[in-house]
Protein backbone atom coordinates (compact mmCIF):
# COMPACT_ATOMS: atom_id res chain seq x y z
CA UNK A 1 0.00 0.00 0.00
CA UNK A 2 1.67 3.40 -1.09
CA UNK A 3 1.16 6.30 0.94
CA UNK A 4 0.12 9.78 -0.66
CA UNK A 5 2.09 12.96 0.38
CA UNK A 6 -0.99 14.54 1.87
CA UNK A 7 -1.23 11.34 4.12
CA UNK A 8 2.41 10.92 5.12
CA UNK A 9 2.20 14.99 6.17
CA UNK A 10 -1.31 13.90 8.41
CA UNK A 11 1.08 11.03 10.07
CA UNK A 12 3.95 13.50 10.58
CA UNK A 13 1.25 15.69 12.40
CA UNK A 14 -0.79 13.44 14.22
CA UNK A 15 2.71 11.61 15.50
CA UNK A 16 4.41 14.84 16.57
CA UNK A 17 1.44 15.70 18.64
CA UNK A 18 1.16 12.81 19.70
CA UNK A 19 4.95 13.04 21.13
CA UNK A 20 4.56 16.21 22.20
CA UNK A 21 1.68 15.60 24.59
CA UNK A 22 3.00 12.31 25.70
CA UNK A 23 5.77 15.03 26.94
CA UNK A 24 3.47 16.12 29.49
CA UNK A 25 4.21 12.96 31.74
CA UNK A 26 7.55 14.13 32.14
CA UNK A 27 6.36 17.64 32.07
CA UNK A 28 8.61 19.21 35.32
CA UNK A 29 11.81 17.05 34.01
CA UNK A 30 11.24 18.42 30.31
CA UNK A 31 10.64 21.97 31.33
CA UNK A 32 13.96 22.05 34.26
CA UNK A 33 16.00 20.39 31.30
CA UNK A 34 14.83 23.50 29.67
CA UNK A 35 15.23 26.03 32.63
CA UNK A 36 18.87 24.95 33.18
CA UNK A 37 20.13 25.43 29.37
CA UNK A 38 18.47 28.78 29.98
CA UNK A 39 19.34 30.30 32.93
CA UNK A 40 22.74 32.14 31.91
CA UNK A 41 21.29 33.96 29.40
CA UNK A 42 17.81 34.27 30.98
CA UNK A 43 19.80 36.43 34.52
CA UNK A 44 22.00 38.53 31.91
CA UNK A 45 18.43 39.37 29.70
CA UNK A 46 16.45 39.74 32.86
CA UNK A 47 19.41 41.97 34.43
CA UNK A 48 19.62 43.95 30.77
CA UNK A 49 15.50 44.68 30.68
CA UNK A 50 15.50 45.85 34.07
CA UNK A 51 18.20 48.33 33.37
CA UNK A 52 17.13 49.42 30.04
CA UNK A 53 13.31 49.76 30.86
CA UNK A 54 14.42 51.95 34.40
CA UNK A 55 15.77 54.44 32.10
CA UNK A 56 13.09 54.15 29.59
CA UNK A 57 10.56 54.37 32.50
CA UNK A 58 12.55 57.65 34.11
CA UNK A 59 12.13 59.30 30.08
CA UNK A 60 8.84 58.71 29.69
CA UNK A 61 7.96 59.63 33.17
CA UNK A 62 9.60 62.98 33.01
CA UNK A 63 6.44 65.21 32.59
CA UNK A 64 4.25 63.00 35.78
CA UNK A 65 8.01 63.69 37.66
CA UNK A 66 7.60 67.19 36.86
CA UNK A 67 3.79 67.29 37.63
CA UNK A 68 4.39 65.38 40.62
CA UNK A 69 7.50 67.63 42.06
CA UNK A 70 5.33 71.13 41.40
CA UNK A 71 2.40 69.63 43.40
CA UNK A 72 4.40 68.60 46.40
CA UNK A 73 6.31 71.78 46.57
CA UNK A 74 3.01 73.77 46.40
CA UNK A 75 2.00 71.34 49.35
CA UNK A 76 5.29 71.33 51.17
CA UNK A 77 4.69 75.53 50.81
CA UNK A 78 1.34 75.17 52.88
CA UNK A 79 2.94 72.76 55.05
CA UNK A 80 5.54 75.49 56.29
CA UNK A 81 3.13 78.07 56.27
CA UNK A 82 0.80 76.23 58.78
CA UNK A 83 4.52 75.35 60.46
CA UNK A 84 5.01 79.17 61.11
CA UNK A 85 1.18 80.03 61.90
CA UNK A 86 1.35 77.12 64.60
CA UNK A 87 4.66 78.51 66.02
CA UNK A 88 3.51 81.64 66.18
CA UNK A 89 0.65 80.46 68.15
CA UNK A 90 3.07 78.81 70.43
CA UNK A 91 4.63 81.49 71.25
CA UNK A 92 1.79 83.66 71.90
CA UNK A 93 0.86 80.60 74.16
CA UNK A 94 4.09 80.34 75.57
CA UNK A 95 3.60 84.66 76.25
CA UNK A 96 0.70 84.13 77.70
CA UNK A 97 1.68 81.59 80.62
CA UNK A 98 4.28 83.59 81.63
CA UNK A 99 2.52 86.40 81.80
CA UNK A 100 0.15 84.13 83.73
CA UNK A 101 1.96 82.68 86.29
CA UNK A 102 3.19 86.19 87.31
CA UNK A 103 -0.18 87.25 87.92
CA UNK A 104 -0.61 90.25 85.70
CA UNK A 105 -3.96 89.53 84.98
CA UNK A 106 -4.98 89.75 88.68
CA UNK A 107 -3.36 93.41 88.98
CA UNK A 108 -4.19 94.96 85.46
CA UNK A 109 -6.68 94.42 82.69
CA UNK A 110 -4.15 93.73 79.62
CA UNK A 111 -4.61 93.45 76.03
CA UNK A 112 -1.87 91.61 74.32
CA UNK A 113 -0.59 92.72 71.22
CA UNK A 114 2.12 91.97 68.61
CA UNK A 115 5.20 94.30 67.33
CA UNK A 116 5.29 94.69 63.90
CA UNK A 117 7.45 97.37 63.23
CA UNK A 118 10.35 99.21 65.15
CA UNK A 119 11.76 102.60 64.75
CA UNK A 120 15.32 101.78 66.54
CA UNK A 121 16.44 105.32 65.83
CA UNK A 122 13.44 106.89 67.33
CA UNK A 123 12.92 104.50 70.35
CA UNK A 124 9.37 103.72 68.68
CA UNK A 125 7.76 100.44 68.07
CA UNK A 126 4.60 100.06 66.22
CA UNK A 127 1.76 97.45 67.81
CA UNK A 128 -0.81 96.05 65.95
CA UNK A 129 -3.63 97.68 67.82
CA UNK A 130 -5.35 100.79 67.71
CA UNK A 131 -8.41 102.60 68.03
CA UNK A 132 -10.80 100.07 67.17
CA UNK A 133 -9.46 97.66 70.17
CA UNK A 134 -10.22 100.02 72.55
CA UNK A 135 -6.32 101.25 72.49
CA UNK A 136 -5.65 105.03 73.89
CA UNK A 137 -2.62 107.40 74.01
CA UNK A 138 -0.32 107.30 77.11
CA UNK A 139 -1.43 104.03 78.21
CA UNK A 140 1.53 101.68 79.46
CA UNK A 141 2.93 99.02 77.36
CA UNK A 142 4.77 96.43 79.27
CA UNK A 143 6.30 92.53 78.44
CA UNK A 144 4.92 89.47 80.34
CA UNK A 145 7.85 90.00 82.79
CA UNK A 146 5.82 93.10 84.28
CA UNK A 147 9.07 94.76 82.35
CA UNK A 148 8.01 98.27 80.81
CA UNK A 149 8.60 99.15 77.53
CA UNK A 150 7.11 102.78 77.11
CA UNK A 151 3.38 104.12 76.68
CA UNK A 152 1.48 105.00 73.75
CA UNK A 153 2.39 107.56 72.25
CA UNK A 154 0.13 107.87 68.90
CA UNK A 155 -3.18 105.44 68.26
CA UNK A 156 -4.40 104.87 64.72
CA UNK A 157 -7.92 103.22 63.53
CA UNK A 158 -6.02 99.64 63.76
CA UNK A 159 -2.45 100.14 64.85
CA UNK A 160 -0.49 101.97 67.78
CA UNK A 161 3.05 103.70 68.24
CA UNK A 162 4.73 103.17 71.16
CA UNK A 163 7.29 105.44 72.97
CA UNK A 164 9.98 103.38 74.38
CA UNK A 165 11.11 104.48 77.67
CA UNK A 166 14.57 105.01 76.57
CA UNK A 167 13.43 107.88 74.05
CA UNK A 168 14.61 111.20 74.25
CA UNK A 169 11.46 113.28 75.71
CA UNK A 170 10.49 110.14 78.34
CA UNK A 171 10.47 110.89 81.95
CA UNK A 172 8.91 109.24 84.73
CA UNK A 173 9.56 108.55 88.41
CA UNK A 174 11.00 105.82 89.72
CA UNK A 175 12.88 104.00 92.78
CA UNK A 176 15.30 101.38 93.65
CA UNK A 177 12.50 99.90 96.46
CA UNK A 178 15.32 98.22 98.69
CA UNK A 179 16.74 101.32 99.73
CA UNK A 180 14.08 103.53 99.20
CA UNK A 181 15.72 105.94 96.90
CA UNK A 182 13.65 108.11 94.56
CA UNK A 183 14.60 109.45 91.20
CA UNK A 184 14.24 110.89 87.86
CA UNK A 185 14.16 107.91 85.44
CA UNK A 186 14.99 109.45 81.78
CA UNK A 187 15.41 108.37 78.20
CA UNK A 188 18.59 109.14 76.53
CA UNK A 189 17.99 108.04 73.10
CA UNK A 190 18.84 104.69 71.29
CA UNK A 191 18.10 102.49 73.67
CA UNK A 192 20.17 104.47 76.98
CA UNK A 193 17.90 105.11 79.97
CA UNK A 194 19.57 107.05 83.20
CA UNK A 195 18.68 107.98 86.11
CA UNK A 196 18.95 111.11 87.91
CA UNK A 197 18.04 113.11 90.66
CA UNK A 198 19.15 111.47 93.47
CA UNK A 199 20.27 112.37 96.63
CA UNK A 200 24.18 112.56 97.42
CA UNK A 201 24.21 111.15 100.61
CA UNK A 202 22.42 107.43 99.17
CA UNK A 203 24.70 104.81 98.25
CA UNK A 204 23.75 103.30 95.27
CA UNK A 205 25.28 100.30 93.62
CA UNK A 206 25.55 98.33 90.74
CA UNK A 207 22.57 96.04 89.83
CA UNK A 208 20.40 97.51 92.00
CA UNK A 209 16.69 97.04 90.56
CA UNK A 210 15.07 100.38 89.23
CA UNK A 211 11.43 100.06 89.39
CA UNK A 212 8.26 102.60 88.22
CA UNK A 213 6.91 104.68 91.72
CA UNK A 214 3.42 105.85 92.21
CA UNK A 215 5.38 109.36 92.59
CA UNK A 216 4.01 110.65 89.19
CA UNK A 217 1.38 108.65 88.50
CA UNK A 218 2.03 108.11 84.70
CA UNK A 219 2.95 104.05 84.85
CA UNK A 220 1.40 101.83 87.93
CA UNK A 221 3.78 101.37 90.73
CA UNK A 222 6.35 98.43 90.74
CA UNK A 223 7.28 97.90 86.90
CA UNK A 224 10.77 96.61 86.20
CA UNK A 225 12.84 99.49 84.57
CA UNK A 226 16.22 97.91 84.74
CA UNK A 227 19.16 97.92 87.03
CA UNK A 228 22.05 100.37 87.61
CA UNK A 229 25.37 99.48 85.25
CA UNK A 230 27.56 102.52 85.93
CA UNK A 231 26.73 105.42 89.00
CA UNK A 232 28.20 109.18 87.95
CA UNK A 233 29.58 111.04 91.03
CA UNK A 234 30.42 114.31 91.24
CA UNK A 235 31.16 117.01 94.22
CA UNK A 236 30.25 119.63 91.91
CA UNK A 237 26.84 118.79 91.57
CA UNK A 238 23.64 118.42 93.79
CA UNK A 239 22.58 115.28 92.70
CA UNK A 240 24.06 111.88 91.54
CA UNK A 241 23.13 109.88 88.42
CA UNK A 242 23.32 106.35 87.21
CA UNK A 243 22.77 105.11 83.73
CA UNK A 244 20.88 101.98 83.54
CA UNK A 245 20.76 98.77 81.48
CA UNK A 246 16.81 98.13 80.61
CA UNK A 247 15.74 94.84 81.33
CA UNK A 248 14.28 94.64 77.62
CA UNK A 249 15.99 93.97 74.03
CA UNK A 250 14.27 95.90 71.51
CA UNK A 251 15.26 92.91 68.70
CA UNK A 252 13.89 90.50 71.09
CA UNK A 253 10.24 92.10 71.75
CA UNK A 254 7.46 89.75 69.71
CA UNK A 255 4.55 90.16 71.88
CA UNK A 256 3.70 93.05 74.86
CA UNK A 257 0.57 94.18 76.78
CA UNK A 258 -1.12 97.25 76.76
CA UNK A 259 -2.37 97.81 80.35
CA UNK A 260 -5.90 99.37 79.87
CA UNK A 261 -6.55 99.42 83.36
CA UNK A 262 -4.64 99.39 86.91
CA UNK B 1 18.69 24.98 4.34
CA UNK B 2 21.12 26.24 6.23
CA UNK B 3 19.14 29.10 6.96
CA UNK B 4 16.32 27.18 8.83
CA UNK B 5 18.26 25.93 11.77
CA UNK B 6 19.42 29.01 12.04
CA UNK B 7 15.93 31.04 12.31
CA UNK B 8 15.19 28.21 14.87
CA UNK B 9 17.98 28.95 17.10
CA UNK B 10 17.18 32.90 16.79
CA UNK B 11 13.71 31.70 17.71
CA UNK B 12 14.62 30.24 20.86
CA UNK B 13 16.89 33.27 21.93
CA UNK B 14 13.44 35.59 20.66
CA UNK B 15 11.77 33.59 23.21
CA UNK B 16 13.88 34.25 26.09
CA UNK B 17 13.73 37.97 25.04
CA UNK B 18 9.96 37.85 25.03
CA UNK B 19 10.02 36.02 28.49
CA UNK B 20 13.33 37.62 30.47
CA UNK B 21 13.87 40.93 28.74
CA UNK B 22 10.01 42.24 27.54
CA UNK B 23 8.25 41.80 30.75
CA UNK B 24 10.15 45.05 32.09
CA UNK B 25 8.63 46.91 29.42
CA UNK B 26 4.60 46.57 30.46
CA UNK B 27 4.31 49.80 31.31
CA UNK B 28 4.91 50.70 27.48
CA UNK B 29 2.35 48.62 25.59
CA UNK B 30 0.00 47.25 28.53
CA UNK B 31 -3.59 47.45 29.04
CA UNK B 32 -4.92 46.61 32.45
CA UNK B 33 -2.09 45.11 33.37
CA UNK B 34 -1.75 42.64 31.23
CA UNK B 35 1.12 42.06 28.69
CA UNK B 36 -0.43 41.20 25.20
CA UNK B 37 2.40 42.69 23.15
CA UNK B 38 4.06 38.91 21.66
CA UNK B 39 7.05 39.21 19.60
CA UNK B 40 7.24 35.71 18.98
CA UNK B 41 3.93 35.84 17.51
CA UNK B 42 4.60 38.92 15.61
CA UNK B 43 7.79 37.09 13.57
CA UNK B 44 5.19 34.22 13.06
CA UNK B 45 3.22 36.38 11.49
CA UNK B 46 5.60 37.89 9.65
CA UNK B 47 7.16 34.36 8.34
CA UNK B 48 3.98 32.87 7.50
CA UNK B 49 2.83 35.71 5.62
CA UNK B 50 5.92 36.52 3.58
CA UNK B 51 7.40 32.86 3.14
CA UNK B 52 6.71 31.65 -0.49
CA UNK B 53 3.32 29.74 -0.97
CA UNK B 54 4.83 26.57 -1.81
CA UNK B 55 7.05 26.10 1.72
CA UNK B 56 6.00 24.38 4.65
CA UNK B 57 8.78 26.49 6.96
CA UNK B 58 6.27 28.76 8.76
CA UNK B 59 3.81 25.44 10.48
CA UNK B 60 7.44 24.63 11.31
CA UNK B 61 8.48 27.45 12.87
CA UNK B 62 4.76 27.76 14.68
CA UNK B 63 5.60 23.89 16.21
CA UNK B 64 8.81 25.03 17.68
CA UNK B 65 7.72 28.74 18.73
CA UNK B 66 5.01 27.24 20.37
CA UNK B 67 6.72 24.68 22.26
CA UNK B 68 9.38 26.79 23.62
CA UNK B 69 6.65 29.09 24.88
CA UNK B 70 5.14 26.49 26.34
CA UNK B 71 7.89 25.29 27.94
CA UNK B 72 8.67 28.65 29.34
CA UNK B 73 4.85 29.03 30.29
CA UNK B 74 2.31 27.87 32.84
CA UNK B 75 0.26 26.13 30.01
CA UNK B 76 0.52 22.55 29.03
CA UNK B 77 3.29 21.36 26.98
CA UNK B 78 1.11 21.06 23.24
CA UNK B 79 -1.14 24.68 24.00
CA UNK B 80 0.66 27.46 21.80
CA UNK B 81 1.68 24.55 19.81
CA UNK B 82 -1.89 23.72 18.55
CA UNK B 83 -2.58 27.29 18.65
CA UNK B 84 0.26 28.53 16.41
CA UNK B 85 0.50 25.43 13.84
CA UNK B 86 -3.24 26.14 13.87
CA UNK B 87 -3.06 29.97 12.64
CA UNK B 88 -0.10 29.19 10.58
CA UNK B 89 -2.37 26.69 8.33
CA UNK B 90 -5.15 29.05 8.77
CA UNK B 91 -2.48 31.78 6.84
CA UNK B 92 -1.84 29.41 4.74
CA UNK B 93 -4.76 28.06 3.41
CA UNK B 94 -6.25 31.76 3.14
CA UNK B 95 -2.98 33.10 1.46
CA UNK B 96 -3.54 30.00 -1.17
CA UNK B 97 -7.27 30.67 -1.35
CA UNK B 98 -7.83 34.22 -1.57
CA UNK B 99 -3.95 35.85 -2.74
CA UNK B 100 -2.41 36.04 -6.04
CA UNK B 101 1.26 37.99 -5.43
CA UNK B 102 2.15 36.89 -9.05
CA UNK B 103 -0.87 39.41 -10.48
CA UNK B 104 -0.27 41.99 -7.73
CA UNK B 105 -4.26 41.38 -6.87
CA UNK B 106 -5.38 40.67 -3.21
CA UNK B 107 -9.05 39.28 -2.85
Amino acid sequence: MKISEKQKKILIFILSFSFLFSLNFFRLKVKNFFYLISAPIQKQLWKGGQGVAGFLRGVFEVEKLKEENKNLKTKNQELLAELFALKEVKKENEFLKKALEIGLEKEFILDLVEVIGRDIGNDLLLINKGKKEGIKKELPVITGEKVLIGKVEEVYENFSKVKLISAKNSFFDGEIPEKEIYGLVKGRGNCQISFELLPLEKEIREKDVVITSSLGGIFPKGLLVGEIKKIEKSDLEAFQKAEIQPYFEIDKLKFLFVIKQW
Amino acid sequence: MVKKPFILLFLYFLVLFQISFLPHFRFFWSFSGNNFFNLVFLVLLLINLLEKKEENFGILFAFFAGFLLDIFSESFIGFHVLLFVLISLFIKFFLKQYVQIGEQKIF
